[in-house]
């Protein structure tokens, strides 16, 4: 998450973060790592938003990350239209469109390659008030 | 190479990606380019670490400034 909280100070007036809180990729009751368990990290699979948000705050504070949460729907809806499972970074233009989209975690989760994509993405803006070439 | 995984553990990387649950869940419906799927999910409140009983809504926000997604578990 370091890089992430990095690129929330960095870019976080002029974008807006939100880390999508989804269904477990390592729960007790599904395919468990051997990492998390020395870890002291037991998690069941969440069947109800409020077990996902209790799952959640339990990350958020384990990570202290500033970037705000949202919970996936119980029906994984969001997930499964991002394909965001186990993980996966995406920016979405202003435009409505998506204008990167990561490769599936944890191999492909490159903060470096959103990092890129946001600066295109601000550079490309015509409404910036802001005078360009100073 | 499966990460190290318990005896125990109910399922491992094999089942995780034979199983059709996990594969809609980790395929992607869109590209760079498509419209983003406007979801409308709850918003934690960073302080109580309990939904706030706000919600987002992705055409709301994409409309004033771009939204960096960050999908994830504790897991």
């Amino acid at each position: 998450m370091g890089e992430l909280e990095r690129l929330y100070e960095r870019f976080g007036g002029e974008v807006a973060f939100y880390i999508v809180y989804i269904k477990e990729a390592h729960p007790e009751d599904g395919w468990v790592l051997e990492e998390n368990r020395e870890e002291g990290v037991a998690v069941a699979d969440p069947s109800t938003t409020g077990e996902r948000a209790a799952a959640a705050a339990a990350c958020v504070i384990r990570l202290r990350t500033a970037i705000p949460v949202l919970l996936d729907d119980e029906d994984d809806a969001t997930a499964a239209a991002y394909g965001g499972w186990p993980d996966r970074l995406y920016l979405i233009g202003r435009d409505g469109r998506v204008a990167y989209r990561g490769e599936r975690g944890p191999d492909g989760f490159r903060p470096k390659e959103l990092e890129t994509a946001i600066e295109s993405e601000l550079a490309s803006g015509s409404d910036s008030s802001v005078e360009q070439d100073v | 190479m499966e990460p190290a995984t318990p005896a125990d553990s109910p399922l491992r990387l094999g089942d995780v990606m034979s199983s059709p649950v996990y594969l809609d869940l980790m395929t992607p419906e869109l590209a760079v380019g498509d419209p983003a799927f406007p979801f409308d999910l709850p918003l934690l409140d960073p302080d109580t670490h309990l939904p706030s009983g706000a919600h987002v809504r992705l055409p709301e926000v994409s409309g004033v400034r771009p939204v960096a997604l960050v999908f994830g578990s504790y897991t």
